[in-house]
């Protein structure tokens, strides 16, 4: 629990940074591509974005370790983070973003036990602002400089070079994207979903581009659930509670900005014919993405749609999967009954109540 | 009851509200007071001031991510759970709360 909640804090910090780095770079790629190619300030704009891209597994890293250990554990969380994209040594191998993680789950239990450390009074304020510091430091360096870059470092290697290898294998590449998308889809916006996210977020800044083939793939799982209920509840009304058609439009305009929680709700009441027709329909969709090779920078929704290397396979893609989705969602569910107005509230878990 | 409550969810933008708009609710229908801050994408809104803090019975953390300034509820008897229990059964929740305060 302790560690999901880091790992969510994480995340939640990181967000802004890869939403200011993504659309810059996309959007001053496409200046540079379209509108004029020796526009110095605009190329340093895109150099400076990519600067900013590598530092997000230190800013994950540091907010991972925040959440864990507080204030002090952010500075060592900071610096194994930072590591994870630039590697000390020649030899070593940039672990990226599962680096970024690791160094931040380091540094926080690591600032977590020194606190416990039991020092003479006087000694007391030097350990927080000189021993710690110091201490925590130099042990990120060594352990992300060496026996995580030699492990971690390696595999991160590996994923990334296994999934261009997919990705330039169209009849292997879609099946990536159906999973990558259906994870999205089935918990809408929960942990599943953000373990593809966590994925994607994880080769984002390779080079080689694939992170934004990865990132296009999983606009589906995004997309199809908050759309397809919404559809789904306007066009058959008499299936849907008076509450699920009022929140029907909002529902549409959420999917189409890309959040998926909206879904949520209809999901809980019905979740067997909800949940599995969104995941059929993100499915394809990703499938449809992945498997035509489209890529695009830009996050969330619509947003991401000016940037896609394909617009039509882009569209097409998401259109696909909202409609598969709710015909098939119209067609499994059951006209509403009487016990359905109030739907029954889980009842069945403990609280605790601490000092 | 007086309830105090920080809502807090990864995004920051449905969810976080989702379950204020929850605990609001069934408050409301329970015949609590609360008040709540929600830390969503735009950082703390309607914070919680140290008068509200000293005035409530209970803090109930509806949270998925570690919330900002938790030092300021030392203080104060507290109960954590995560997001979506605000949004699915705010009620049931409240009348934990309740039971397990005054028994």
């Amino acid at each position: 629990m302790k560690i999901r909640r880091a790992l969510m804090t994480g995340v939640s910090y990181m967000l802004p940074f890869i939403v200011f780095a993504g659309m810059t770079i996309a959007l001053s790629g496409m200046y540079v591509q379209y509108i004029s190619a020796d526009t110095a300030a605009v190329t340093a704009l895109n150099g400076f974005a990519w600067t900013i891209m590598d530092l997000i597994p230190a800013i994950f890293g540091a907010y991972v370790a925040y959440a864990i250990g507080d204030k002090m554990a952010l500075a060592p969380g900071f610096i194994g983070g930072y590591i994870a994209s630039h590697p000390v040594t020649e030899s070593a191998a940039a672990s990226g973003f599962l680096g970024g993680l690791v160094a931040g789950l380091i540094a926080g239990y690591l600032v977590l036990q020194l606190k416990k450390v039991k020092l003479p009074e006087f000694l007391e304020p030097i350990k927080k602002t000189l021993f710690i510091p110091i201490l925590t430091g130099w042990a990120l360096y060594w352990v992300m400089g060496y026996p995580i870059s030699l492990t971690v470092g390696v595999l991160n290697e590996w994923i990334i070079r296994a999934l261009i290898q997919l990705s330039e294998m169209p009849e292997y590449a879609f099946l990536l994207g159906a999973i990558l998308s259906a994870m999205c889809a089935i918990d809408m916006g929960g942990p599943i979903g953000k373990i593809a996210i966590t994925f994607v977020f994880a080769v984002w800044s390779d080079p080689s581009g694939i992170g934004f083939v990865v990132n296009a793939a999983v606009f589906p799982g995004i997309m199809v659930p908050s759309l397809s209920v919404g559809i789904a509840a306007l066009l058959a009304k008499h299936k849907y509670t008076k509450a699920e058609i009022q929140m029907a439009p909002g529902s549409i305009l959420s999917g189409i900005v890309g959040i998926t929680e909206p879904s949520l709700p209809y999901a809980i009441k019905d979740p067997v014919r909800v949940i599995g027709s969104n995941v059929i329909g993100a499915a394809v969709g990703g499938a449809i993405m992945m498997g035509f090779g489209v890529s695009t920078s830009g996050v969330s929704g619509v947003f991401g749609m000016p940037m896609a290397s394909n617009l039509p396979i882009f569209l097409l893609a998401i259109g696909v999967g909202v409609a598969i989705s709710v015909t098939t969602q119209i067609a499994l569910k059951q006209p509403v009954s009487a016990e359905d107005i109030d739907p029954a509230m889980y009842e069945d878990f403990e609280i605790e109540i601490t000092d | 009851m007086k309830i105090i409550a920080i809502t807090a969810c990864a995004t920051g933008v449905a969810h976080t509200y989702m379950a204020k708009k929850g605990l609001e609710d069934a408050a409301k229908k329970l015949g609590h007071e609360i008040k709540i801050e929600t830390q969503g994408a735009a950082g703390i809104e309607n914070e919680l001031t140290a008068e509200d803090i000293e005035w409530a019975d209970i803090l109930v953390l509806a949270v998925d991510v570690e919330i900002a300034k938790r030092h300021r509820f030392h203080s104060i008897k507290k109960v954590e759970v995560p997001v979506t229990m605000a949004i699915k059964s705010p009620e049931p929740l409240l009348k934990k709360i309740s039971a397990k305060l005054n028994g």
